[in-house]
């Protein structure tokens, strides 16, 4: 007895200690986990641009699904317009301005790469002389080309080596699972903003991830299966309950005997029949007598042209007068259909409906763009005219409805202006070339005319170009070459205020 | 006036012979006819004019009726023209009715027993105040000048008139409309603005004037006169920040402007 007492103090004992022996393998609870199969980083060819860029993810014959993310990496905010597409048909996208910590609101820092009111000088684009792409004339900014369905080749990004830190994601997708045997799909990402963004040391990453079991294949579907079965038990099981909840119910609840009515519809056919008869013979009576009325008061009236009753006020007479001033008014309408008085209630509303949907329209927003802008024509850089110019690339401008491209530009600070630190050239340029501005583009342009510049040695007529007003209250200045000494130099073109200074 | 307004109210509320009375004093006879019958037939030669208000001060937007007082300032709302197109030209019509006929009978017939037993009361009142002998005697001769009036013979009543018709038939401004501000068009939309920029370049324009203030339209043009008050009234209610540099004593708060154009140059169905 004693002993087995002491057999039963260790065990409990041992027992409540944990025991000595090892610990069981705790196993893992089946379940799908990622694994980064792809990481690619790229930066803009440009430093302001719009895009469309697209980046083709290479797309893995993952059983269990994969996801794709676009990821940014940006010291600065930028806009951007995302959409992921697979097998040509757009799954999901995103349209807002980011910065390393993600979506944010505000507006993106491309002070630089948009129009500016210091901007000087318009300066023609390469690709004039019809060398340009495909269906765009040569004069600059009044090129309305619709968004190609691929970006063009040129508008391209650079692969980058390396990771990189501080980073937000974009856009996110998770592609279902494939069916064993199915066509792998195709995985693109486009992206591209409506304004230029200023995309120094920005850099775009995609991510590629795919699902997989964090057991065996023949385990995880196991487990799938335990776990449908285990669902359908669940289901059998609630039924059940159900059942027997109802049946407890009725069992508590009998029902009650209803008195049964009985109605008894005795239908006489005949009766009805013959009462039919009779209604329809009175009605014909009835409208028998109403036309021999009729019949009498015309007699009657056409006996009495003076009967105020059958003809109104002034009898027969001013009645048919006043019948033919109705016919003169007929022939007239029929002869002036210019005439709103004439117009019939459908001539006013074909009307109203021409003039009330283009007053909506003047008072509704602009419609954003449908797609990206197209590709970025090819410039070529003309000569710097200043000491310290900037260069603002043209880009395509999305106004009134369209894209309209906005040449590149110098920005020409003041301070070379006033020191003369611009375009020297030893003669006075050749008068001005006769252009004829095409017709506007949009109505927010305002056109730009050409000048001359010198090259170092010789000069280069600049045509003009339509360029975007940077605001409201400027106007544009043409430049002039102005004699110093021996040689001209060259007073930029640019916005002034309306009504002096800049 | 209010003592005309008073005698007027008094005649039309008063008896049936005193309403008569005022009727044919203020040439409303019309509204005696009974069985009246109208055509109006169109007599050739339209005019269409389009008529352009340019507002000389800010407009701001409606707050709503009822809603509470806010401390927040009004909307301004943009610069825009305001546009009213029509067509005027002259009708004939025709107008055939009778006067004093069953209707007349009637209604003068049942007045005359009511104001009479009206009269009656009141005259035959104990109270014998002033009031009540006035009102009473009032309407005594009112009902005996209706009783004549019952015995009005039928009369026939068929004439034509030539009117003036004004047809208004679109609001919005027209497509095409540009102003043109120191030799610069810009295009004015349905809703009559003209853009930032054409904002900017009117508000100049009050500042420094520089050639006319062009409105064009369907190829005909007129300029808007604008005076000193007036530039004055605009540089003053857009620029309230900055002092007045100028006084304007009597002036308009909007500019008005009317254009003949050709008929069916803004009404056609083509014009879109």
């Amino acid at each position: 007895m004693r002993r087995m007492f002491r057999t039963v103090v260790i065990a409990t004992l041992v027992t409540a200690c944990g025991g000595t022996g090892p610990r069981q393998p705790q196993l893992a609870l089946p379940r799908l986990v990622t694994s980064v199969v792809g990481q690619q980083w790229y930066r803009a060819k440009t430093t302001c641009a719009q895009g469309p860029y697209e980046i083709e993810v290479p797309a893995a014959e993952a059983r269990w699904g994969q996801g794709v993310d676009l990821m940014l990496a940006t010291p600065r905010k930028v806009a951007l317009h995302a959409v992921l597409i697979v097998d040509d048909k757009e799954v999901t996208s995103t349209d807002a301005v980011f910065d390393a910590s993600g979506r944010i609101q505000g507006k993106p820092d491309n002070a630089r790469c948009i129009v500016d009111a210091k901007e000087r000088l318009v300066l023609r684009t390469a690709g004039g002389n019809g060398s340009g792409p495909p269906g765009t004339p040569a004069q600059p900014g009044t090129l309305v080309v619709p968004p190609p369905d691929r970006p063009a080749p040129g508008a391209g990004l650079d692969l980058e080596t390396g990771g990189l830190t501080g980073t937000a994601t974009l856009l996110s997708f998770e592609l279902p699972e494939l069916v064993p045997g199915a066509r792998v799909p195709r995985i693109r990402i486009r992206f591209w903003s409506i304004e230029p963004n200023d995309l120094q040391d920005v850099h775009f990453g995609v991510i590629h991830v795919i699902k997989h079991p964090n057991v065996s294949e023949e385990q995880y579907v196991a487990h799938l299966r335990w776990k449908v079965e285990e669902a359908e038990r669940s289901r059998l099981r609630l039924i059940e309950e159900q059942r027997i909840a109802d049946e407890d119910w009725r069992r508590k609840h009998p029902p009650r005997a209803n008195a049964s009515a009985v109605v008894t519809v005795h239908v006489d056919v005949e009766a009805e029949r013959a009462r039919e008869i009779e209604r329809e013979a009175a009605r014909v009576r009835r409208e028998a007598a109403e036309a021999e009325r009729a019949l009498r008061r015309k007699e009657h009236c056409a006996a009495h042209p003076r009967d105020t009753g059958c003809w109104g006020a002034g009898g027969l007479e001013v009645h048919l007068d006043l019948e033919r001033h109705r016919r003169e008014r007929e022939q007239y309408c029929a002869t002036h259909r210019e005439d709103a008085r004439c117009w019939t209630s459908e001539d006013w509303s074909q009307r109203r409906a021409v003039w009330d949907a283009r007053a909506r329209s003047a008072v509704a927003p602009p419609p954003p763009p449908d797609g990206p802008p197209p590709a970025a024509l090819v410039e070529v850089t003309p000569p710097r005219l200043s000491v310290h110019a900037d260069w603002r690339p043209g880009y395509w401008e999305w106004t009134s409805g369209r894209w309209v491209w906005l040449a590149g530009m110098w920005r020409v600070p003041d301070e070379d202006i006033a020191s003369e630190q611009t375009t020297t050239a030893p003669a006075a340029p050749p008068p001005v070339q006769a252009e004829v501005a095409p017709p506007s583009p949009a109505a927010a342009v305002v056109w730009i005319g050409g000048f001359w510049q010198w090259n170092s040695t010789s000069w280069v007529w600049i045509p003009g170009s339509y360029q975007l007003r940077p605001e409201p209250r400027v106007q544009w200045r043409a430049p002039e070459w102005r004699p110093r000494g021996r040689v001209h130099v060259l007073i930029p073109g640019g916005w002034v205020r309306i009504g002096g200074g800049r | 006036m209010r003592a005309l307004i008073t005698m007027a109210v008094a005649a039309q509320l008063s008896g049936c012979a005193t309403a008569w009375i005022a009727t044919q004093a203020f040439g409303t006879q019309k509204t005696l006819d009974e069985g009246v019958r109208e055509v109006t037939v169109p007599v050739a030669g339209i005019q269409e004019r389009l008529a352009v208000s340019l507002p000389l001060v800010v407009e701001y937007a409606q707050v709503a009726a009822g809603s509470q007082p806010s401390t927040t300032p009004a909307t301004a709302l943009p610069f825009a023209l305001s546009c009213r197109t029509d067509q005027r030209a002259k009708d004939l019509v025709y107008h055939s009715a009778f006067r004093y006929g069953k209707r007349w009978k009637w209604t003068s017939g049942l007045m005359v027993l009511v104001e009479g037993a009206l009269a009656a009361v009141m005259l035959s009142s104990v109270s014998e105040k002033p009031g009540y002998v006035v009102g009473g005697g009032f309407l005594a001769v009112d009902a005996l000048v209706t009783t004549g009036l019952f015995f009005i013979p039928r009369k026939e009543i068929y004439r034509h008139d030539e009117v003036t018709a004004v047809t208004p038939v679109r609001s919005d401004c027209p497509e095409g409309m540009t102003l043109a501000i120191s030799g610069e068009k810009f295009a004015v939309d349905a809703s009559g603005k003209i853009g930032e920029v054409g904002d900017a370049a009117l508000d100049a324009w009050m500042s420094a004037p520089s050639g006319p203030l062009l409105l064009e339209v369907a190829g005909q043009s007129r300029a808007f006169e604008v005076g000193y008050g007036e530039q004055c009234v605009w540089l003053r209610d857009h620029h309230r920040d900055q002092p007045a540099t100028c006084t304007a004593s009597v002036a308009l708060r909007s500019l008005l402007l009317s254009i003949d154009v050709p008929v069916g140059a803004l009404t056609g169905l083509a014009v879109q």
